[in-house]
């Protein structure tokens, strides 16, 4: 069996790997009116929301890949898409805090 | 093959209306679905779940299940002889694929017969989860993964393939964090990307380093004569030992910075280390220690409650 070596790429807030709304919409699986929907309800942040084509950093292809899922799995529309994200990037935010205050304090 | 009961997994009868079947899978999804279940092996049932599901609210694809007959889930068994024929070929082999391959391979036929054309279809991304340690996170790793894949060959054959991969991981991955590694996830159709193959880091949790993003947190113990005369201590850091000055009169819950010492990301920037002060008093003590502790009693004037003594009684 061949052996194929490659590389692991950190989705970040680099922007020099900046993704296009095309390139974002192909790598998540969102078609293209449904991530113009997810931006507009400010669920998917571009690097400029006022620029006249939108960029991404690759670090939004997770919530981007997350919303696809949903999407097809919870048949949501884009709106109910929209809140669901924004309440799952609570949690997050609140799971990364409680997960600090543990790393700081001792034991 | 090994069977599996779609009804079974969906729980529902096997004469189950469609709407039944739906709301049978809304009820299972907002249970089990990965992205919002905190359930044990939520994934495994979703994929479970999904993958019934996938089958079942699609007619054509559901009479093509039941033809297969009934049998105990975890069977083995092959479809009759006839029922290539009856939906749209088979794969020459049943053996190296499962329920699920099949009918994908169904669908893709389908596709090709008419339904979409010969439209470039992007590859399916695959998803893994990968354990790694502190200090792989802090100096980078090569993983290597054994996945196997179905696909469709030019015939319109399901069938598995294996592939085993060497990945290098980046330095200063941190837990949760998920990786891309292009154009390694399933094949694409008539000229379309291949799919990507995204990595779950886990970072085992280790026994004296506590992570928060790029910084690293440490209990460093120190006895009580090392906190107030100072000394220097052979701490730990993922990249070595490295001696610490600790300064006269030191507190228990005093952080040292250790700038730089963190984990380190690919831009360069590190996070840094911190040292915790824990003083820790030994429990078994010999006489002529015990004497000495006596000693700094009768002597010392330190009195640590002082501020609790100014408000007493109020």
């Amino acid at each position: 069996m061949m052996i194929e070596r490659a590389d692991a790429l950190q989705l970040d807030a680099d922007p020099r790997r900046a993704l296009t709304f095309t390139q974002l919409a192909d790598l998540s699986g969102l078609a293209e009116a449904v991530l113009r929907d997810l931006v507009e309800y400010g669920a998917v942040e571009p690097i400029d929301v006022s620029a006249p084509a939108w960029t991404f950093t690759t670090s939004v292809v997770v919530v981007a890949r997350t919303a696809c899922r949903l999407q097809r799995d919870f048949e949501l529309e884009p709106d109910a898409l929209a809140v669901v994200l924004r309440l799952m990037g609570r949690i997050d935010a609140l799971e990364t805090e409680v997960r600090s205050l543990r790393a700081r304090g001792t034991r | 093959m090994k069977y599996k009961d779609y009804y079974a997994i969906m729980g529902v009868d096997r004469g189950a209306s469609g709407e039944v079947i739906k709301k049978a899978y809304r009820k299972l999804a907002r249970k089990y679905h990965p992205d919002v279940s905190k359930e044990t092996n939520a994934e495994e049932r979703f994929k479970e779940v999904a993958e019934a599901y996938e089958t079942l609210k699609d007619p054509e694809k559901r009479a093509a299940y039941d033809q297969l007959g009934r049998h105990a889930a975890g069977q083995e068994f092959r479809p009759p002889p006839d029922w290539g024929q009856a939906f749209g070929g088979g794969s020459a082999s049943f053996e190296d694929i499962d329920l699920a391959d099949l009918f994908a391979g169904l669908t893709g036929r389908a596709h090709r017969s008419g339904r979409g054309g010969n439209m470039p279809t992007s590859g399916r991304d695959f998803e893994a989860v990968i354990q790694i340690t502190l200090e792989q996170a802090f100096h980078g790793t090569e993983i290597e993964l054994d996945l196997s894949a179905p696909e469709v060959d030019a015939s319109g054959q399901v069938r598995r393939v294996p592939h085993h991969l060497k990945v290098r991981v980046p330095q200063g991955v941190t837990d949760g964090q998920k990786l891309r590694v292009p154009g390694k996830g399933g094949k694409g159709a008539n000229g379309g990307r291949d799919g990507d193959l995204y990595l779950d880091i886990q970072v085992a949790a280790h026994p004296f380093f506590r992570v928060d993003g790029q910084d690293l947190y440490l209990d460093l113990p120190l006895t009580p004569w090392e906190a107030v005369l100072g000394t220097s201590v052979e701490m730990p850091t993922p990249a070595g030992k490295i001696a610490l000055k600790i300064p006269p009169g030191t507190r228990a819950g005093a952080q040292f910075r250790l700038a730089g010492r963190g984990l380190k990301r690919t831009d360069g920037k590190a996070g840094n280390l911190y040292a915790i002060v824990q003083i820790a008093v030994p429990t078994v003590i010999a006489e002529s220690e015990r004497a000495l502790f006596k000693q700094l009693a009768e002597i010392s004037t330190f009195n640590p409650r002082g501020h609790l003594e100014t408000g007493a009684g109020q």
